[in-house]
């Protein structure tokens, strides 16, 4: 049996205690479906997390999210991924390893979906202003878990820094908001630019608060 | 959100009882946001419609491009003297967005489309349908997006 077939019969039996074997089979089914790598069992696990909560009576979660754990346990390490950054087809596999990585580190959705809008924002700032760049997705599996997004290119560089980070930049096109909306969001953020590029690093706990 | 791209090719532009109804999907490319706007637009002219409905909630991520894009588009509309409401936005990105300090101030907003469209001066008069589950779902609901997943298991009780 392939170790993906197998995975899926260990989730059904996983989870048979805790709701229908059609039920633990569709939620598989639906992380596997969406995650960018279907190799990755520790992005498969995290993905089924939420659906567990929704089928789950509540005084039932923490112990199958136990056996969740318990599959996953083995894959544990949370690989860190780096996107090349030249055109819109990029922003995809950008947000898919953002999202990804979120949730093999049990990132709940507004979690992670503060990091796909941050990872966006500053991905979309390299396409559209820069010859290019790359970003890197690295988990840390502490205590909390957190994420750093490590934005490079090698554009012309941030002119009106000052402006832009206090939010007094309004681009021609956008809203001119999106790294000062970052610098809110995360946890840390640093930025150095000039005239051969532009690095942005930025990290925030999973399933912490909003950052001031 | 699966691996697939979004709709590749043109964004739909649905009409519905004398109102645009354009629902977003996915990632979406400048040049689909140009090609909806120029339809749109044209749409506005051509036809009596009277209202725009923008539905968001299939969009993946709401950062704050694809906001001023479809500010860009609900101003646009409104200067040929249609009304524009912005719908579909979810908790995760209306929390988002406001951290960001990112505002959608010019653009009218509904909770979903149901409201978007009474706000445009639909009334609905259906008859009484209750959401149930049947035996051929569980083929759909490995298909649906996140949020409609949600709610169809939360109806089913």
């Amino acid at each position: 049996m392939s170790a993906i077939a197998k995975l899926e019969t260990d989730v059904v039996s996983a989870l048979g205690t805790f709701m229908s074997p059609m039920n633990a089979r569709t939620l598989y089914q639906r992380a596997v479906r969406s995650a960018c790598d279907e190799g990755d069992v520790a992005a498969i696990v995290g993905r089924m997390r939420s659906g567990v909560r929704l089928f789950v009576r509540a005084a039932d979660v923490p112990r199958a999210e136990a056996a969740l754990e318990a599959l996953a346990d083995g894959e544990r390490s949370v690989r860190a991924l780096t996107i090349e950054l030249r055109t819109e087809g990029d922003l995809h596999a950008a947000r898919c390893a953002v999202r990804d990585t979120a949730a093999a580190l049990g990132a709940r959705s507004l979690s992670s979906q503060k990091l796909l809008t941050v990872a966006s924002e500053l991905c979309r700032n390299v396409i559209m202003y820069t010859p290019g760049g790359t970003l890197d997705v690295i988990p840390s599996n502490g205590r909390p878990a957190t994420v750093t997004l490590v934005c490079t290119d090698t554009g012309a560089g941030i002119a009106n820094l000052d402006d832009v980070l206090a939010g007094r930049y309004r681009s021609k096109t956008g809203l001119g908001k999106g790294i000062a909306g970052v610098k809110k969001l995360m946890d840390t953020f640093e930025v150095s630019t000039g005239p051969n590029g532009t690095r942005i690093v930025t990290s925030a706990a999973v399933n912490g608060g909003f950052g001031s | 959100m699966t691996k697939a791209r979004a709709i590749e090719g043109n964004i739909p532009v649905l009409e519905l009882w004398g109102r645009l109804v354009v629902p977003l999907q996915g990632d979406i490319s400048d040049a689909q946001v140009e090609q909806l706007r120029d339809t749109v637009l044209a749409r506005l002219r051509d036809s009596d419609a009277r209202g725009l409905a923008i539905d968001v909630s299939g969009v993946w991520v709401l950062d704050s491009h694809i906001c001023s894009v479809v500010s860009g588009i609900a101003s646009a509309a409104r200067l040929m003297g249609a009304e524009a409401i912005l719908c579909g936005l979810g908790p995760e990105s209306v929390l988002t967005l406001q951290a960001m300090d990112i505002r959608l101030d010019a653009v009218k907003t509904a909770v979903n489309l149901e409201e978007a469209l009474e706000r445009l001066g639909i009334r609905a008069k259906a008859a009484d349908i209750s959401p149930g589950m049947t035996d051929g779902d569980d083929e759909l609901l490995a298909h649906l997006d996140d949020a409609s997943f949600t709610r169809a298991v939360r109806r089913a009780g």
